[in-house]
């Protein structure tokens, strides 16, 4: 299967675009990069005020790749995943429920459902193509690349896929320590579509095959090495991996332009990523 | 693609199983029960599975104990449906086969318990912590888990929809070849943030529900579990022998159509003109290659809100001709929201193979504002194309269409 990566949105400790996060690559970063607060203006100023920091996360990113692919959000399906949910709102749920009185807020339950940022994002750029949530604990970003890869492949038409996980409040740290939010959405179009090939920052090759019981595969290591302890916990983090693909060679030498990545889908399956890169693309800049 | 249902089952309130289903609906006996769930003092009813109540998990999987998952788990083993997954393991390599599940609460219940006994470093007591229950994926780790599936393995979560836009996903699957067949299914079970969420949203109905009735006092929340397998038809040889494994409905049933939309509207009520749903529902049409007049019945989302009712069957009048039977199934065992996908779906396939169309139990007065006549009474005629819609907050809408295989 194969698709066009055509616009990257990213939000993280140290970095609110994705020119920001190549940046990282080749800087003496500290461990502890603190990460700033989304303000997507994609939604209304009256909607995001009550907007969860998971559905501000959300938006920003995928606005960003929408903004970088030029495609309007309305035209494109999108897959939201997260690897944990909105834990903030879980938490807010949970301790109120185990008190005497159960009164929750409309509003927060509302938000609860784990498909709010898509509902959120379907709202603020009237979009009313099918729109979708999943997730796959630890195999959250492979899954949802490939749930990406064939709704481009079966519908023909631009996919846009958001990943954000958030910080993690005390209650769930010891089962899941995520310390920093991180957000990361891909514009994926169909190949040989009418939008230019050339105009993708890359194209993706994606084959998958039973995976070899003897060794699990190793993730590759990131480029930036502040993210690294991130992107071992975090679910949405692990397609740093995937973006440092896209990024461009260190101090000017020569472009590798295909790379190749392969990941666990499944207990029994893995995963080929043939990422062949344009000469032009934003990360040679 | 030519997709078939080669087995599936239900368990609700309303029964284990297709068999106690069937019975349910031709004596139009309610599983509504009024509401005990745990210390949820709510004036309410529930659509309560009162057997999990005794159901264990194995002891090799007894760390993924949920109520979620004792319910997957007791519905799974309903109707020879592991039988069925059996069989095709032996038609099909473990990693061929993948996993869908639609939920909207995940293992939440558990999350809940387990923040009743926070310490003092504000951490649950050991015997929850467990990483593969506190997420989202909970329910499709466990079915992939239980059956010894190592494809591919998703959970669906778009609220109410959940478990209809599985079979999409699931047909997508297939049509790329990603997987030999797809288990697809929904699970959601009784927890305090769905009844006391829904509380604060003053939906919570004091009496049974009664979808479309004049005098409706909102919805009643409902556990359920159900589940589908998805061969294409192409595999002849393996969708005979896992098809005989499992429930072996009298006809064969077709995945015909499936429609998916977004409101962009609003979070918590549908747009009023019904405008996703129609589209759901007519995408789902041209997606099947039918006409409307083509559809017999209808398993509505219906859940007795006033806003639901409206704007479906606003949507419904849009499209269908008045020779539609429509019902909402909500009076016999709660909204059962995650799966209220798959049970709708099952509910609908089941009037295929019996001729039996349920009507709208506990519906009493139409109300007069309804713009598409709605089925009261159940009714025998037969049956070749049925229709079943859910609609989720966001504004997450599928219709799906099945069809009986006619030799």
């Amino acid at each position: 299967m194969q698709v066009g990566i055509a616009g990257v949105g990213a939000w993280g400790p140290g970095f609110s675009s994705l020119d920001e996060y190549f940046a990282l690559h080749n800087a003496d970063t500290p461990n502890d990069m603190q990460v700033q607060q989304p303000k997507p203006e994609r939604i209304p100023s009256r909607e995001r005020r009550r907007s969860p920091l998971m559905v501000k996360l959300a938006v920003e990113v995928a606005d960003q790749a929408c903004g970088m692919a030029n495609i309007e959000p309305a035209q494109a399906h999108s897959v939201f995943m997260s690897g944990v949910g909105d834990a903030d709102i879980t938490d807010y749920m949970c301790r109120v429920l185990s008190g005497p009185d159960k009164l929750l807020s409309p509003t927060k339950f509302h938000n609860s459902v784990h498909n709010a940022a898509a509902g959120i994002w379907s709202i603020s750029t009237s979009c009313e193509k099918p729109a979708t949530f999943v997730a796959s604990m630890e195999n959250s970003f492979v899954t949802a690349l490939i749930e990406s890869v064939v709704q481009v492949q079966t519908e023909s038409m631009p996919v846009l896929l958001v990943m954000t996980d958030i910080a993690m409040p005390e209650p769930f740290m010891p089962m899941h320590p995520i310390d920093q939010m991180l957000g990361v959405a891909l514009l994926l179009t169909p190949v040989h579509s009418s939008q230019s090939d050339a105009a993708c920052l890359a194209t993706m090759n994606i084959e998958t095959q039973a995976s070899s019981q003897a060794q699990k595969m190793p993730w590759p290591v990131v480029n930036a090495s502040s993210l690294q302890r991130l992107y071992e916990v975090s679910p949405t983090a692990r397609s740093l991996c995937l973006l440092d693909t896209l990024a461009a060679s260190r101090d000017g030498q020569d472009v590798t332009t295909q790379t190749q990545l392969q990941l666990p889908l499944s207990e029994g399956i893995d995963c080929t990523l043939s990422i062949h890169k344009n000469h032009h693309s934003r990360g040679d800049a | 693609m030519d997709l078939r249902i080669a087995s599936y089952t239900l368990s609700s309130s309303a029964g284990l199983g297709l068999n106690a289903l069937s019975e349910a609906i031709e004596t139009r006996q309610s599983g509504l029960t009024r509401n005990n769930y745990q210390d949820s003092t709510l004036n309410t009813w529930i659509g309560r599975v009162h057997a999990l109540d005794s159901h264990q998990l194995p002891e090799s999987i007894s760390a993924l104990n949920s109520r979620n998952n004792r319910l997957a788990d007791l519905a799974l083993q309903q109707d020879n449906f592991t039988q069925a997954v059996l069989a095709a393991k032996e038609q099909f390599p473990a990693h061929r086969i993948g996993v869908i599940i639609g939920t909207s609460t995940s293992s939440v219940g558990k999350t809940e318990w387990g923040y009743r006994s926070l310490d003092e470093n504000d951490h649950m007591p050991s015997q929850f912590e467990q990483p593969a229950l506190h997420n989202p994926h909970a329910p499709g780790h466990f079915v992939a888990k239980r059956l010894g599936i190592t494809g591919p393995s998703m959970t669906v979560s778009t609220a109410c929809s959940s478990s209809s836009k599985v079979f999409a996903a699931g047909r997508r699957w297939l049509q790329c070849g990603l997987v030999d067949a797809v288990l697809v299914g929904g699970v959601d079970s009784l927890c305090l943030s769905i009844l006391h969420g829904f509380a604060s949203l003053e939906l919570i109905s004091p009496e049974q529900c009664k979808p479309f009735d004049q005098n409706r006092t909102g919805i009643n929340i409902g556990e359920a579990a159900g589940f589908a397998l998805l061969i294409p038809a192409e595999q002849h040889s393996a969708l005979e022998q896992i098809t005989a494994a499992g429930n072996n409905p009298k006809y064969a049933v077709q995945l015909a159509g499936v429609g998916e939309s977004s409101d962009a509207y609003h979070m918590a009520h549908p747009h009023p003109e019904g405008k996703g749903a129609s589209t759901a529902m007519r995408n789902a049409l041209v997606d099947a290659n039918l006409s409307p007049e083509q559809i017999a019945y209808a398993n509505l989302h219906g859940t007795a809100t006033r806003a639901n009712d409206m704007t479906e069957a606003r949507s419904l009048s849009a499209l269908f001709g008045k020779q539609l039977k429509a019902s909402s199934s909500k009076g016999w065992m709660g909204h059962t929201l995650g799966a209220a996908g798959i049970a709708g779906s099952v509910i609908a396939m089941e009037a295929m193979q019996t001729g039996l169309i349920p009507g709208t139990l506990n519906l009493d007065t139409i109300d007069n504002d309804l713009s598409f006549p709605i089925q009261q009474e159940n009714v025998q005629q037969e049956v070749n194309h049925v229709l079943a819609n859910s609609f989720g907050f966001g504004g997450n809408n599928c219709s799906l269409i099945f069809s009986k295989v006619v030799h």
